[in-house]
């Protein structure tokens, strides 16, 4: 009984991590003058809701690929969802017509150089990256 | 050859708009999006009368979108979808070029679904909840589901949007388009028909002509949670076959039973109401259609509409659905339980049952898929 406790207070444990944990930074142009972004709001750009700035300008995400560890983690914890159902909405959005999934990069630097390229791009990269040359926004 | 003549025409016009833009801007990073999906599918019907199997397994579909984005403002978008003994033109169900200038205004040019109802985000296996698609849309016969021709679209404002999108172009007369490994889908007004033992029907040779239509529809939505819209559609005037059964004795005294296609004028005119309300996983999603159909004169009601309730749970989701569908002389209902279980985004299995309501007899089935996308 005590064993069963325990592996259950194991498994709980490793959910509660991986719910809380946050491996990933979220990254827009330094001449962006966002400085923090909700959750939610993050979603909604992703899933192109959202598709201005503040200042009226367009959002252009940038998601890795989708065998990213990264990615995974962005999605859960930004979408609430796996990369296989965003992957699944993008698929139903492009057959009826309502759009295309965002474009996609292999690595973090190519997310920092797209990043820094286009002054409305938005992106994420591990959170152990440097990410010099773009600004990390906080997540509300 | 009419009806390949038009989209081929049609998008080398759209080509040649598209190089033009091409050509005009710059600073663009071209989009290229390839997606599909194979769909297997194993039916079962418990009293189909007229069939020689009442179960059958098979490819249902399978297909491919590639989508071409040269300019922001300009994409190119081609769906090609197998069905088993669908003829080719049948099966390019897309192929346009759609050029935005500006998100109030794009125009579209080429073989496009018709935006006619939300049913079109269902057209496609592995987009569709069930494992079926709503009578409306399998049956075309209040409104085709493909047009070949030009659509001006946009949308007003950003949480809450006014949508709009009017067409005009030609179209195939496909009123039974059969599906599903037994292929009933699609068939089930001529199924009840002959049930019935109908004085007329529509004769075949009517799924060969091609026609013109005008439509639209005006929606309006608030974020995902709210889509309301109306939508109308008018084809052009036309001679229809149609199979007329005549009695023995019908023609003249001791003349024997037998069938006679006969022209007769129609015109028709379809207009409805659909509804999407969306509340975290649940969704709620149905539409209600009428025609106004005037055959040599006289007037006669068509009527159709479903509801569909899903609700997601995690990678479950279970669903029902009811339909309903009238014509001028067959009226039945369908009703459809299932799950969707979707582990990843390649693969999806569908379970679902169906028990068709009708004065001749219900019949019950079964449907099960398997899909693979990529």
């Amino acid at each position: 009984m005590k064993n069963l406790i325990a592996t259950l207070g194991i498994l709980l444990l490793a959910f509660a991590t991986e719910a809380t944990a946050q491996s990933f930074k979220v990254i827009v142009n330094k001449a962006n003058e966002t400085e923090s972004v909700s959750k939610k709001e993050l979603s909604r750009i992703f899933l192109k809701n959202k598709t201005k700035w503040d200042d009226g300008s367009e959002i252009t995400p940038v998601d890795l690929k989708a065998s990213s560890a990264t990615r995974k983690a962005f999605s859960n914890d930004i979408h609430g969802r796996d990369v296989g159902a965003i992957r699944s909405y993008w698929q139903q959005a492009a057959f009826s017509g309502k759009g295309t999934a965002p474009v996609e990069r292999s690595s973090d630097a190519e997310i920092i150089t797209f990043v820094t390229n286009n002054p409305g791009a938005v992106g994420y990269i591990s959170e152990s990256t440097d990410a010099t040359g773009v600004k990390v926004l906080t997540i509300n | 050859m009419v009806n390949r003549r038009i989209p081929i025409l049609t998008l080398i016009f759209v080509f040649l708009i598209g190089a033009k833009v091409t050509f005009a801007q710059s600073n663009w990073e071209p989009q290229t999006n390839i997606t599909g999906y194979i769909s297997t599918e194993v039916n079962y019907f418990d009293e189909l009368d007229g069939y020689d199997l009442n179960y059958s397994a098979a490819v249902s579909e399978a297909g491919i979108l590639i989508s071409y984005q040269p300019k922001s403002n300009f994409r190119i978008k081609g769906v090609f979808v197998y069905r088993p003994k669908f003829e080719i033109d049948q099966m390019l169900n897309e192929a346009f070029g759609e050029l935005t200038l500006s998100e109030e205004a794009k125009f579209k040019a080429g073989r496009f679904l018709l935006p006619l109802s939300p049913s079109n985000t269902f057209y496609y296996a592995p987009v569709n909840t069930s494992a079926t698609l709503p009578i409306l849309v399998t049956n075309h016969e209040f409104y085709p589901v493909t047009i070949d021709g030009a659509s001006i679209n946009g949308s007003i404002g950003s949480e809450f949007k006014v949508n709009y999108d009017f067409f005009a172009g030609g179209f195939n007369n496909s009123t039974w388009l059969r599906t599903g490994a037994v292929r009933f889908f699609g068939d089930e007004v001529n199924y009840f028909k002959k049930q019935i033992n109908s004085s007329a029907t529509l004769d075949p040779s009517y799924n060969e002509t091609y026609n013109f239509g005008v439509g639209g529809r005006l929606g309006f939505s608030y974020k995902s949670n709210i889509d309301v819209g109306f939508s109308a559609f008018k084809p052009n005037d036309q001679d229809v076959p149609l199979l007329v059964n005549v009695p023995a004795n019908g023609l003249y005294p001791g003349s024997p039973a037998t069938q006679i296609v006969q022209e007769s004028r129609f015109e028709k005119f379809s207009y409805g109401i659909n509804v999407k309300l969306q509340y975290q996983n649940t969704k709620l999603v149905g539409e209600y259609w009428k025609a106004d159909l005037v055959i040599d004169g006289s007037d006669t009601d068509l009527e159709g509409g479903f509801v569909e309730l899903n609700h997601r749970i995690n990678k479950v989701t279970p669903y029902i659905r009811y339909e309903d569908q009238k014509t001028a002389d067959v009226d039945y209902k369908r009703y459809t339980a299932g799950v969707n279980y979707k582990p990843s985004f390649r693969k999806t299995f569908k379970l679902e049952y169906l028990r068709y309501e009708h004065s001749s007899g219900d019949i019950n089935g079964f449907v099960g898929t398997l899909i693979y996308s990529f």
